[in-house]
């Protein structure tokens, strides 16, 4: 059997470990990435789904990238910047119509204006107030949560520091927050509007990719999770002018091969190995070893800790913890290799656009009520992209790709993705006549096909659901959120640890300053 | 009609008609004697003839299986394997974060079959702790009846019962015998620091068994005791209870009242050379840390009266509290068991303690100087000869 040595092994290049991986090795590390797929990228990796024809495997709208990760990677050489331009989102209506969010408020209500005239005059001030929550816990979402350890000066310092950045912003916006997020999205936007479309398109955007419906309590914590992401702090907007955005894995595979680190693709690997409480590298599925004091894991926390570290080696409240966790992916994902542009309507944007179909509240609640007792839903809510529209390469000329999320697809054996796939097309094709015809290839999965092509346990985006119980200090698990496993040398660097998923490298760059700050101290992982 | 809300244990139609008193008390839903006639005759009987205390209501756990061994060292934080088959011993378990969940007894009857005795239910922590084993792990406490006999005749009485291995059964020795066609375990151990033996039968034979042991005590007679006896034996002896010395660490919100076996005077029963158990990882941190913040330590004052619920101080500062005290019959003084800060943890440390009692019905006040000495007050040499 053959046997090496790193400084670190990362397992998984997802989005994380390629940030991490990068990063540690730009601190001189000697590491090794260890990909089980043959391509490596994870969620956030583009793939061939036709000939000629590429589509991003899972994430179809990019977040901001992590600033942080941006200048201590120098992602910029590679072309990758924390810049974005916020979507336009067209809400498809089953009257035929459409209702257009866009970026900017005024020209929202507007076109709200049609439907009523007092949701038109709500809606600035509304955006503005989400806009403000959002900036408000983005601070949560960059930093490493800090710990309930008031003895440790810089966590008191962290702590402190976070409890400022909400307070700061004045008494009345921090009790209208702490009010706020613990209320379904239902409850809020009822409160503001009457116009089901918009309230139907903003309940989308809070339950997306998690296991809640709109009436789920805390999906305005969820709702200002993903504002939270999308936007960056005082980014600039990306240029207009049709300059196509570098996709973050190929600038992360080009960074990560200018620091020297080594990235090996189907390579599997079977077990995390420890002794004596400590790290000493991983067997890989064909035998092999790689000893290394430190492993990183862009795994599952489940994953990492019940099945590749062995339960000899960890306590039986932080095992029961992490089986605790809740994963349950909800969401399908269809894409469509197509012959030419959908007739959707295309309203003027500077940035990306996207098709919703999601025309009320209680249009996404009813799909949830299906997927809640495991159901396929006959009638999902929709995310729609046209992710050539803004990378002309991604297919041959005039011709285009389409990236769909499905909510909710039932995380389920007897689950038919295809069925699915069906259904979708369908629906598109009732907002976009003569859509079926031009679809040259289609593709559909649920979560059990998104968990066995991703490695991620249960087929969730977020490796465990965005919910106030599992976030921040508390995840993955309480006591455990500083990216440190407790074995010495073991870190989570995926998206189950804070601050959740969506293609950011947040979680990436933490983890490796956990790991270089370990190192430098010589110290024990706590 | 409401029907009587505690389970009575096999021995119960033996010691009821026996329990002058009618004084009983719940014990994981059973009743269990607070006191049979006299609690000072009660603790005498335990110094110097034999007593029988029913610990029926002790929560009992069979282990067996190809990994039983590995369970339980991934539970305990002692070394399995430093319990050869035949013999018992005495061990903490700790939750992850190295606070101290209960102490207890295991039983190694052979490579594989082990049985653990403790006061408060761990079946769910058990299982978790075992998750990936080949083990079995039951909860046999209603299957098994079982009598603590303590005091200088235990071991006579055992052999004019029959159960002559008890002859050369050495302190934490266990053997299981037969009598006619009673299958008995007899384990060297006990509550009270004294010599005494745990006698272990199926719950049909309780009563078998008492009448056997009746029969053979003759005239000499067997004292039962209740639990105001045993918990001054106990204190003389230094032995730590469950929600007394330590809270459960499951079912306990407030951290700083969680207790560490290094507060406890435990260190001796952690055993870093083996491989991961659970808080291993918190311990060895605590181990190479500051040092515990609180110690248990022994008390001794002036005068008669027991110093319960004391608060401690050393001029002006609080610096602990007693959990345990009595007047011990054997010392002849005022004892108590505390939880002190570490500074103030040393033999010889004088402490104020304020002893609350009543005179008539007006509650007083006394301050007396508490001494520290070592918590274990008493070594009687018969224990372990």
């Amino acid at each position: 059997m053959t046997n090496s040595k790193r400084d670190a092994v990362v397992i998984g290049g997802g989005h994380n470990g390629l940030v991490a991986a990068t990063r540690m090795a730009r601190s001189g590390m000697h590491v090794v990435v260890l990909e089980a797929n043959e391509q490596a990228g994870g969620a956030a990796r583009g793939y061939e789904i036709h000939p000629g024809f590429h589509l991003p495997a899972l994430a179809h709208m990019l977040p901001a990238f992590d600033r942080r990760a941006v200048r201590e990677l120098k992602l910029g050489r590679y072309g990758l910047k924390s810049d974005i331009n916020e979507a336009t989102t067209v809400s498809l209506l089953p009257d035929g119509g459409n209702l257009t969010l866009h970026p900017d408020a005024d020209k929202t209500a507007a076109g709200l204006r049609a439907h009523s005239a007092s949701d038109a005059e709500a809606w600035p001030a509304f955006q503005q107030q989400l806009r403000a929550h959002a900036d408000a816990l983005r601070p949560l979402l960059a930093s490493e949560a800090p710990r309930l350890d008031f003895s440790d000066r810089r966590n008191l310092f962290a702590l402190g520091r976070l409890g400022w950045s909400i307070r700061r912003r004045g008494r009345q916006q921090m009790r209208d927050l702490l009010q706020v997020i613990t209320m379904s999205v239902a409850d809020l936007l009822e409160d503001r509007f009457e116009t089901d479309a918009i309230m139907g398109a903003l309940a989308l955007d809070a339950v997306l990719g998690t296991d809640h419906g709109p009436r789920s309590p805390h999906t305005v914590f969820t709702l200002l999770h993903r504002l939270a992401g999308q936007l960056a702090p005082g980014s600039r907007p990306a240029p207009a002018t049709g300059g196509t955005r570098r996709q973050p894995v190929e600038a992360l595979l080009e960074a990560a091969a200018a620091a020297g680190v080594e990235i090996r693709t189907g390579a599997a690997v079977k077990s995390i190995r420890v002794e004596a409480g400590a790290t000493r590298g991983v067997e890989l599925a064909d035998g092999s070893t790689i000893d290394s004091p430190v492993v990183v894991s862009n795994a599952d926390p489940v994953t990492t800790c019940t099945e590749l570290v062995d339960a000899d080696h960890l306590d039986a409240d932080f095992r029961r913890e992490v089986r605790a966790i809740r994963n349950k992916g909800t969401t399908g994902k269809v894409g469509f290799a197509l012959d030419r542009l959908p007739d959707l309507p295309q309203p003027a944007s500077g940035g990306p656009l996207r098709w919703v179909i999601a025309p009320s509240i209680g249009y996404v609640e009813r799909a949830f009520d299906h997927v809640k007792y495991g159901e396929a839903v006959p009638e999902p809510a929709l995310e729609i992209t046209i992710p050539s529209l803004d990378d002309p390469d991604r297919a041959p000329s005039g011709q285009h790709v389409m990236s769909v999320n499905v909510a909710y697809a039932p995380y389920s054996d007897s689950f038919d993705a295809d069925e699915m796939g069906k259904t979708v097309t369908a629906m598109i094709e009732r907002h976009a006549p003569g859509f079926a015809q031009t679809v040259l290839k289609r593709e559909a999965w649920g979560p059990r096909e998104i968990e066995a092509r991703f490695g991620m346990r249960g087929g969730h985006w977020h490796h465990g659901d965005i919910a106030l119980d599992q976030f921040f200090m508390v995840r993955p698990v309480p006591g455990f959120a500083q990216y440190r496993a407790p074995v010495e040398g073991l870190y989570l660097c995926g998206a189950g640890t804070h601050p959740g998923g969506g293609v950011t490298g947040t979680n990436g760059i933490n983890a490796a300053r956990a790991v270089l700050r370990d190192r430098r101290n010589g110290r024990r992982a706590a | 009609m409401i029907e009587p809300i505690l389970q009575k244990t096999p021995f119960h139609e033996i010691l009821a008609p026996r329990n002058h008193t009618e004084e009983w008390e719940r014990w994981q839903g059973y009743a269990t004697a607070t006191r049979f006639y006299n609690e000072g005759q009660e603790y005498a009987a335990i110094r110097n003839s034999v007593t029988a205390y029913d610990i029926t209501p002790m929560l009992k756990y069979r282990i067996e299986g190809p990994d039983a061994a590995r369970f339980i060292n991934r539970l305990i934080t002692r070394d399995i394997e430093r319990c050869r088959p035949g013999r018992c011993f005495y061990t903490p378990w700790c939750n992850g974060a190295g606070h101290i969940i209960e102490d207890g007894t295991v039983f190694r009857f052979s490579e594989n079959e082990f049985q653990i005795n403790c006061a408060e239910h761990n079946l769910t922590w058990f299982l978790g702790t075992a998750e990936g084993l080949d083990v079995r792990i039951d909860d046999v406490t209603d299957r098994i009846a079982a009598l603590s006999l303590q005091g200088p005749l235990s071991r006579d009485l055992l052999i004019r019962a029959g159960i002559t291995e008890a002859r050369d059964l050495r302190y934490f020795g266990l053997v299981q015998s037969q009598l006619q066609d009673m299958p008995v375990t007899v384990t060297r151990t006990g509550f009270t620091g004294d010599l005494g033996y745990e006698v272990w039968v199926r719950s049909e034979d309780a009563v078998a068994l008492w009448e056997r042991l009746e029969a053979a005590a003759d005239s000499r007679g067997i004292t039962p005791i209740g639990s105001i006896a045993l918990n001054i034996a106990r204190i003389e002896a230094g032995h730590i209870q469950v929600h007394s010395e330590y809270p459960d660490a499951r079912t306990t919100v407030d951290l700083s009242e969680k207790r560490s076996p290094f507060e406890l005077g435990l260190s001796w029963a952690i055993d870093f050379r083996k491989d991961h158990f659970n808080g291993r990882r918190a311990l060895l941190a605590q181990k190479e840390g500051v040092g515990p913040r609180l110690r248990l330590v022994g008390l001794e004052l002036p005068g008669r009266r027991p110093a319960v619920d004391s608060v401690l101080y050393s001029g002006k500062r609080v610096v602990g509290e007693t959990t345990a005290a009595i007047w011990s019959p054997l010392l002849k003084k005022s004892i108590a068991l505390a939880l002190v800060e570490a500074p103030w943890a040393t033999h010889g440390t004088k402490l104020q303690a304020e002893v609350h009692f009543r005179r008539e019905l007006r509650l007083q006040r006394s301050d007396e100087v508490a001494r520290v000495i070592p918590h274990r007050f008493i070594d009687l040499p018969r224990r372990q000869a």
